[in-house]
C-alpha cells in the first residue's frame, strides 16, 4: 500500500487537495485507520485535516452554535454548556465508544461515515442541524437529513469537506435527551438510539422532534410521534401511547426486516426512557423558574 | 417495564482431574547458603495467585518469616512437574506437596540444628525467623545461613523432594456412581436484578457470595478470585457468545464478543466460609472455577421471579429474554 498524505494546517490548502481525483479525507481516523488496514479502502491520497485549527472550535453565537468538524467527542463531552444545555448531544458523545475513541473521533467524521447506529446523526437530526460544505469553488449549508444518504453514505461531492455543523441556540422550555440501548452499559454500539427535543409553550408541546439511529440504513425522524405530541399537555403526557405510535412506526418501516420482532418491542423502552428524562427535566427547569420568581 | 427479581445459584465441585485419572504434584524445598528456603514447583501463575498462596503454605510449613521463602516456578529447567494450573488444584494438590516438602525439610534442618546446638531432641529447638534457638536460652542460636554450613561440614544436603498424589477413583462405567474427586469445594450465590422487560436488557444490581475456602490462605485473593469469578460467571449468563455458524465464529474480536465493563458489574458482598478439609495443606482447598458457576444459576433464576420466563439458552441475550416474555404474554 503507497498511499500520500497531505497535512494541511489551513482550510484553503486542504480544498485545494481534495481537488485531485481519488482522495480521502481522514479527520480522527477511528473508521479509516480500521479500513485501510483490513484494505477495505484503497485511496491515492488521504488529506488528514486533524492540523487545521479553524475546525476545532466550538462557537457560542447570538443564535446559532456552529461546532467545527474536528471537535472530538472528547470536546463536547467537557463542554459545560453542551453538558448543561443540550444533555441530548452530551449524552450521546458520553456513551460513545471508550475514552480512546472519544478523544480522537470527530462530530464531522461521525456524520460523514454515517453508520446507521452513528451516535451523534439521531441527536443532529433532532436539533434540526445545518452542514457547513466548502469547496475550492464555494461553500453551502445543507441540512443534516440531506447529508446522511444511507449507511455509509453521504451526499458530499469528491472535492467536498464537512467544516461545520450548526444549529439554534436552546430556548428557555427547550428540553433534550439521548437515550440509547446496547448489549452492555459502556463500551457498546446502539441497538437503537432516540434522541429527543421538545419545545413548550405554557406546558403545552409546540414542538417535538423525535430521531432514531439503528432502525434501518440511516438516522430517522419519526414523524407520527411527533404529530401525535404536538399540543399534548407535558405534565400529563402519556409515555405509554407515544412509545406505541413509534414502535408501529417502526415496524411500518422494518417489517421486511427479521430483526423487527425483537426492534418493534425494545425501541418502547429507548423511547420511554428518553422522554422521562425529558419530562423530568421540563420540571426542573419549571421549578427554577418558580424560586427566582419567589 | 422494568421489573426485579432475586435468584439463588448453589454448587458443589470436585477439585482435581477426578475419574481416577493420576492427580500427582511433585515440590522441592531446599536450603541454600543464603539462608533461604527454595522450594521449587511447577505451578504456573496465571493471576490466580498462586505464587502468594504456595509461598504462604511453604512459610507456614517450614515454620519462616515469608521473606525467608523463594518460590521458583515456571522453569522446566528447574522444577518438577506440578501439574497444570487447572481443575482448581493448585492451592489443594501443590500446596500439599510444597507442605510436605517443607515439613521434612523442617525436620532435617532442625536435627542438624540438635548437632549444632547440642540439645538431646529436635523439640527443644525453635525457629525465631531466621534463626534456631534453644528454647529457654534463646542466647545460644545458630542461624540458617550459618546451619547451612555445618550441614556442609557433616556432608549433608539439605534437600527433599516430595509428591503428593491425590485420592481419585475411576467412576463406574456401567452406574456413573463412584468417588471420582476430593475433596469438593461449595457455594452460594444470591442476586438481584431489574430487568426491562420492553428491551430484555437485565442489570445485576446486587450480589451477595458466599463461598467455601476450607481456609482462606489470603482472603484478599480470595475475594479477588470471587469477585473476578462472579464477572465471568455473570459474563457467561448475559454476554458471551461465540456465534458459531457452520463451524465459523462470527463474533471473532472484542467489539463483538462482549464482556461486562465495571460499569455492568453490580455491588458484591463476599462471604468467605471457612471449614477446613483435614486432608489439605493448613484446610485450603482451591476456589479457581467454583467462584465463576454459582452465578450463572443465580441470574437466570431471578431473571424468572422477576418476568417468569425460563432461560435454557445461553446467553440470555436481550432478543431472548423479549421473545420468552412476548411468548408468555400469548399463552395467558
Amino acid at each position: 500500500m503507497n498511499i500520500r498524505v497531505f497535512s494541511p494546517a489551513v482550510l484553503d490548502e486542504a480544498l485545494n487537495c481534495l481537488q485531485q481525483p481519488e482522495g480521502q479525507v481522514l479527520a480522527g481516523g477511528t473508521d479509516l485507520i480500521i479500513e485501510l488496514r483490513k484494505e477495505k479502502r484503497k485511496p491515492q491520497y488521504i488529506v488528514d485535516i486533524s492540523n487545521i485549527k479553524e475546525l476545532k472550535s466550538i462557537e457560542l453565537g447570538e443564535e446559532k452554535i456552529r461546532l467545527g468538524a474536528m471537535v472530538t467527542f472528547a470536546d463536547i463531552i467537557n463542554n459545560e454548556y453542551i453538558k448543561n444545555s443540550i444533555p441530548s448531544l452530551w449524552e450521546a458523545a458520553y456513551n460513545m465508544g471508550a475514552c480512546q475513541i472519544q478523544n480522537k473521533a470527530t462530530i464531522g467524521g461521525n456524520i460523514c461515515n454515517a453508520a446507521p447506529a452513528a451516535d451523534s446523526i439521531p441527536v443532529f437530526l433532532s436539533l434540526a442541524a445545518q452542514c457547513e460544505i466548502k469547496s475550492a469553488s464555494g461553500s453551502r449549508l445543507v441540512p443534516v437529513s440531506e447529508v446522511v444518504l444511507g449507511s455509509g453514505k453521504n451526499c458530499l461531492k469528491a472535492d467536498e469537506l464537512l467544516t461545520a455543523v450548526i444549529f439554534d441556540i436552546p430556548r428557555t422550555n427547550e428540553v433534550f435527551a439521548f437515550s440509547k440501548l446496547g448489549k452492555r452499559n459502556a463500551l457498546a454500539i446502539s441497538t437503537i438510539s432516540c434522541a429527543v427535543r421538545i419545545y413548550c409553550i405554557d406546558g403545552i408541546i409546540k414542538e417535538a422532534d423525535i430521531c432514531t439511529g439503528s432502525l434501518g440504513s440511516k438516522a430517522e425522524r419519526e414523524y407520527n410521534i411527533q404529530s401525535y405530541m404536538l399540543n399534548k399537555k407535558m405534565g400529563t403526557l402519556d409515555i405509554n401511547e407515544a412509545a406505541d405510535i413509534l414502535s408501529a412506526e417502526v415496524e411500518e418501516r422494518l417489517k421486511a426486516r427479521s430483526s423487527i420482532t425483537y426492534k418493534k418491542a425494545a425501541v418502547k423502552g429507548v423511547i420511554k426512557e428518553a422522554l422521562q428524562k425529558c419530562i423530568n427535566r421540563y420540571h426542573e427547569v419549571q421549578c427554577k423558574g418558580c424560586e427566582s420568581n419567589e | 417495564m422494568k421489573k426485579r427479581g432475586k435468584g439463588i445459584g448453589s454448587i458443589f465441585y470436585g477439585t482435581g482431574y477426578g475419574n481416577g485419572f493420576p492427580d500427582v504434584s511433585n515440590a522441592c524445598a531446599e536450603l541454600k547458603a543464603d539462608g533461604k528456603i527454595y522450594v521449587y514447583a511447577g505451578a504456573t501463575e496465571v493471576g490466580q495467585g498462586a505464587k502468594t498462596a504456595l509461598s504462604q503454605i511453604a512459610a507456614e510449613a517450614a515454620g519462616v518469616k515469608l521473606d525467608k521463602v523463594v518460590l521458583v516456578h515456571e522453569d522446566t529447567s528447574k522444577t518438577p512437574d506440578s501439574g497444570t494450573a487447572a481443575a482448581s488444584r493448585q492451592t489443594y494438590n501443590t500446596g500439599n506437596g510444597i507442605r510436605i516438602a517443607c515439613e521434612q525439610l523442617k525436620q532435617e534442618i532442625l536435627s542438624i540444628a540438635k548437632e549444632a546446638l547440642g540439645t538431646n531432641t529436635t523439640m527443644g529447638i525453635k525457629i525465631n525467623n531466621d534463626m534456631l534457638e534453644v528454647k529457654g536460652l534463646p542466647d545460644k542460636k545458630i542461624s540458617l545461613q550459618e546451619l547451612y554450613i555445618e550441614a556442609e561440614k557433616m556432608g549433608k544436603t539439605l534437600r527433599v523432594d516430595k509428591a503428593f498424589v491425590a485420592h481419585t477413583m475411576k467412576m463406574d462405567d456401567e452406574t456413573g456412581q463412584g468417588a471420582p474427586y476430593w475433596p469438593y469445594t461449595f457455594a452460594t450465590y444470591c442476586v438481584e436484578v431489574e430487568v426491562d422487560t420492553d428491551t430484555g436488557k437485565v442489570d445485576v444490581l446486587k450480589a451477595v457470595c458466599a463461598q467455601d475456602v476450607g481456609r482462606a490462605v489470603n482472603p484478599m485473593l480470595v475475594e479477588g478470585q470471587m469477585e473476578g469469578g462472579f464477572a465471568m460467571g455473570m459474563s457467561w449468563a448475559l454476554y458471551e457468545d461465540l456465534g458459531l455458524s457452520n463451524g465459523k465464529i462470527k463474533n471473532d474480536n472484542f467489539s463483538k464478543y462482549i464482556i461486562p465493563t465495571s460499569l455492568d458489574m453490580p455491588e458484591i458482598k463476599n462471604i468467605i466460609v471457612e471449614d477446613p478439609e483435614s486432608t489439605a495443606p493448613f484446610g485450603a482447598k482451591g476456589i479457581g472455577e467454583p467462584v465463576m458457576i454459582p452465578a450463572m444459576p443465580a441470574i437466570l433464576n431471578a431473571i424468572y421471579d422477576a418476568v417468569g420466563i425460563r432461560i435454557t439458552k445461553l446467553p440470555a441475550s436481550q432478543q431472548e429474554i423479549v421473545r420468552l416474555i412476548q411468548e408468555k404474554e400469548n399463552q395467558q
